[in-house]
């Protein structure tokens, strides 16, 4: 019979970042704000080619999108493509807050993502 | 709210890209438990950071605060007028501006209180960038269980790598590799330091409060998996419970909501949250890394954590 147990791994605590050049270990995960990637000539290399990417990524219909078009259920694909205008908005929207919250951090002490 | 315990919620801690949406999903269709999309409450020490967006210092929680209230929204909608709609979002927005100065503990019990006898079932993955919030969430719920759910590093990887948007969150993260001329996304640091994140936050509690969880057995070996968990929470392993885990897309939650607040999950499940037959097959941790064009394998901690964690 199938039994869970807790799993403690007690020998792993320290935090990997570090020995991929990510500076000191602290109490928590390392995360990066736009001010720091922007200010670190290596890392505004990759947002640029990350930002370019993710451009990309979301000019893209999901695959999805041409299966449904494909499909005989008009209401199916109708509801998928109300499905897509919300996530549009959406992104829509954070795009916006993004935007504002850069503008935040150049203005003041940076936030994070 | 009253003096009295309320049913001691399960959370599940798990990095991104690993099944934690489809385990919510399940799990929380089980009768005697209530699955709610990500609330994200323990990011905020009340419901004024939480309305607001900002920490204590002005500075903003997230980009994506917004949409990350979604989650929260949406239960309060369903618990407390039963549906999921335009007026019912207005109504779970009035709801929260009246309890501004509640903690997020308060709010977790009253929330908790609603849906008793069921158990809240939930996974928030943005407590897990700081310890501080993952000790908020046990602080609010002492007697909670606890599922670690882990997923193979390289695919777990592979998959992070794939997803829409998948990149901006590993660059965010600091899932970088720094070491050579030009920096490079590197998403074995996420799945390794997530997984000590939690790790670190487990040691705090006894044996009894957790349990490992990987994600390939949920979903391979579904039956006996949902059984040995319905055991571990002491809920019944009745073949009718075990079948309606098995189908997420039942809860109110599996699709998109209003358009006032369409999140709360992620955006793949939400479109297609019911659990696929078939096999899922993972890669052996010695194989060369997809992600990388020079051949490279996992960092030997990240093998050894990985095998530390039952691959």
């Amino acid at each position: 019979m199938t039994q869970l147990s807790p799993l403690r791994a007690p020998e792993h605590r320290a935090f990997i970042g570090p020995e991929f050049g990510a500076g000191e270990d602290g109490p928590d995960p390392q995360t990066l704000s736009y001010v720091q990637i922007m200010g670190n000539p290596k890392l505004a290399v990759l947002a640029r080619r990350v930002w370019e990417e993710l451009r990309e990524q979301f000019a893209q219909p999901d695959d999805a999108a041409s299966m449904a078009a494909a499909s005989p259920e008009a209401e199916e694909y109708r509801t998928k493509l109300e499905g897509w205008a919300d996530m549009l908005e959406i992104l829509l929207e954070e795009t916006l807050a993004e935007l504002e919250a850069i503008n935040a951090q150049r203005a003041g002490p940076g936030a994070e993502f | 709210m009253s003096d009295a315990p309320f049913p001691a919620p399960v959370f599940v801690l798990a990095g991104p890209r690993s099944y934690s949406s489809l385990a919510v999903g399940m799990i929380g269709q089980h009768p005697e438990l209530f699955g709610v999309p990500e609330l994200n409450l323990f990011q905020c020490l009340d419901m004024e950071e939480f309305n607001t967006g900002e920490n204590p210092d002005g500075s903003s929680k997230s980009p994506f605060w917004k949409s990350m209230r979604h989650g929260l929204l949406r239960a309060l909608a369903e618990v407390f007028s039963g549906e999921q709609t335009p007026e019912s979002i207005r109504m779970a927005e009035r709801w929260l501006r009246t309890r501004d100065q509640m903690t997020s503990a308060q709010v977790l019990q009253e929330l908790a209180e609603a849906v008793a006898p069921r158990r809240i079932v939930e996974k928030s993955p943005g407590i897990l960038r700081k310890a501080e919030f993952m000790n908020r969430m046990l602080a609010a719920a002492p007697n909670a269980r606890f599922i670690h759910l882990v997923r193979s590093p390289i695919d777990q990887c592979k998959s992070a790598m794939a997803a829409k948007g998948g990149i901006g969150v590993l660059l965010s993260l600091n899932s970088v590799d720094h070491r050579d001329e030009e920096a490079q996304l590197e998403p074995q640091i996420l799945w390794h330091d997530t997984q000590i994140q939690i790790l670190r936050f487990l040691d705090q509690l006894p044996d009894e409060q957790f349990v490992t969880l990987k994600g390939e057995d949920l979903l391979n070996d579904t039956d006996a998996t949902l059984k040995a968990l319905c055991k571990w929470l002491e809920i019944s392993d009745a073949p009718d419970a075990i079948e309606a885990m098995k189908h997420p897309e039942d809860s109110p939650f599996a699709c998109m909501g209003p358009a006032n607040a369409p999140l709360g999950n992620d955006v793949n499940f939400l479109n297609s949250p019911a659990l696929r037959e078939g096999k899922v097959k993972f890669s052996p941790l010695d194989a060369p890394l997809p992600w990388r064009d020079d051949q490279e394998h996992l960092h030997p901690r990240v093998t050894a954590l990985a095998e530390a964690l039952g691959y």
